[in-house]
């Protein structure tokens, strides 16, 4: 599994420690200080996060929606307070919402029409960098943030006040110039993942958009969307 | 406390380095870690007692409806399955609850030396398992 040479089983064990958080403060300073200046201890230390992490992916625990309410009402763009937190955070959540409105409005009033070529990601970066999308429409609608990662072909989605009662919400990719395909059904209540299906996984690219349609339950009947969309965004990376 | 880790993802999504990780490890990690700190943060720490005697594997489908089983998954499932009763139950524990060696030590009433090598053996087990 590691490209380099095994490290001592010691090291190898300790790195493990350190991700699970099995070790006492003292110690596990000491451990931390390690990662900067140990690259084979950082990248077993990586290896063993990850582990940690599928673990948890198997709990089947979502998150009340009323955390996401409460996410919603804290958001910088959301604040009547003056923001304490540090300024390029706002300016970053405020100019990806800027974008993905300005992007609805723009799909609204010309329709599909030709976006800059998406630039080639496989070629570019190693490993493929994740991709976001956060979905605006009517402001009434509510807000999903869709999330890609190539390298796993996992997709996140994170709804927030959206409502299709008893329908079901379906997300599509539309490559530029060519017709939806769906990449599922999306929890609409809790964030969820799912895998992107062969089919559409290489249209999910920068540029590409992506939208919500209302549809029956359990998905469109016809494999393309059949009720009215009411999010959109447009693909970028992180 | 789940609102403090999605509000800092999306503080922290800039400082995401796709060279060092997935999206989603690096999402639990930052999660978990901002769960941890902030029991830490309030002297808090988790003391129900564990019952090594008692302990059964974790039967809970690692599925969920939503969300397929990929490979890794389905890896460490069986991986973690191979482990004696109770080690991975710790390890879990460990991970899930911020319990530190000592802390796993006196919530299951058991000497610090017993714990940490028990606990070292299933890492490496697990290791072997998954290399």
């Amino acid at each position: 599994m590691s490209i380099d040479d095994p490290l001592r089983d010691e090291d190898e064990l300790l790195a493990a420690e350190l991700a699970f958080g099995l070790l006492d403060i003292a110690d596990r300073s000491a451990a931390e200080a390690r990662l900067e200046n140990d690259a084979r201890f950082a990248a077993a230390h990586r290896r063993w996060q990850s582990y940690a992490a599928t673990m948890a992916t198997g709990r089947d625990e979502a998150p009340r929606p009323s955390i996401w309410q409460g996410i919603e009402a804290r958001l910088p763009a959301n604040d009547t307070k003056p923001v304490t937190a540090n300024r390029s955070s706002v300016r970053w959540w405020q100019a990806s919402t800027f974008a993905a409105v300005a992007a609805a409005v723009v799909l609204a009033v010309v329709g599909l029409q030709r976006s800059p070529l998406p630039a080639p990601m496989v070629a570019q970066v190693q490993p493929a960098a994740p991709l976001v999308a956060v979905l605006t429409g009517a402001s009434d609608k509510g807000i999903v943030t869709v999330s890609y990662d190539p390298a796993s072909g996992r997709l996140t989605s994170a709804p927030i006040g959206i409502d299709v009662a008893g329908h079901s919400a379906e997300l599509w990719v539309i490559p530029a110039g060519q017709s939806p395909r769906s990449l599922g059904v999306i929890a609409a209540g809790a964030p969820g993942w799912t895998r992107a299906p062969a089919t559409a996984a290489p249209a999910l690219a920068v540029g590409a958009t992506l939208a919500i349609s209302v549809e029956p339950i359990g998905g469109s009947p016809t494999g393309a969307p059949t009720g009215p969309v009411i999010l959109t965004g447009k693909v970028t990376t992180v | 406390m789940l609102q403090e880790a999605y509000l800092s993802v999306w503080r922290r999504a800039a400082s995401f380095d796709a060279a060092r990780g997935s999206a989603m490890t690096w999402l639990i990690t930052l999660t978990r870690n901002r769960a941890v700190d902030r029991l830490r943060a309030g002297r808090k720490v988790i003391t129900t007692t564990i019952d090594l005697a008692d302990m059964v594997a974790d039967e809970r489908p690692l599925a969920s409806t939503v969300m397929e089983t990929s490979e890794d998954q389905a890896r460490l499932a069986y991986c973690v399955g191979t482990l004696e009763k109770g080690d991975a139950v710790l390890i879990r524990t460990a991970f899930f609850e911020g319990s530190t060696y000592a802390e796993l030590a006196t919530r299951a009433a058991t000497p610090l030396g017993t714990i940490k090598s028990r606990i070292r053996r299933a890492l490496v087990k697990l290791r072997d398992c998954l290399a």
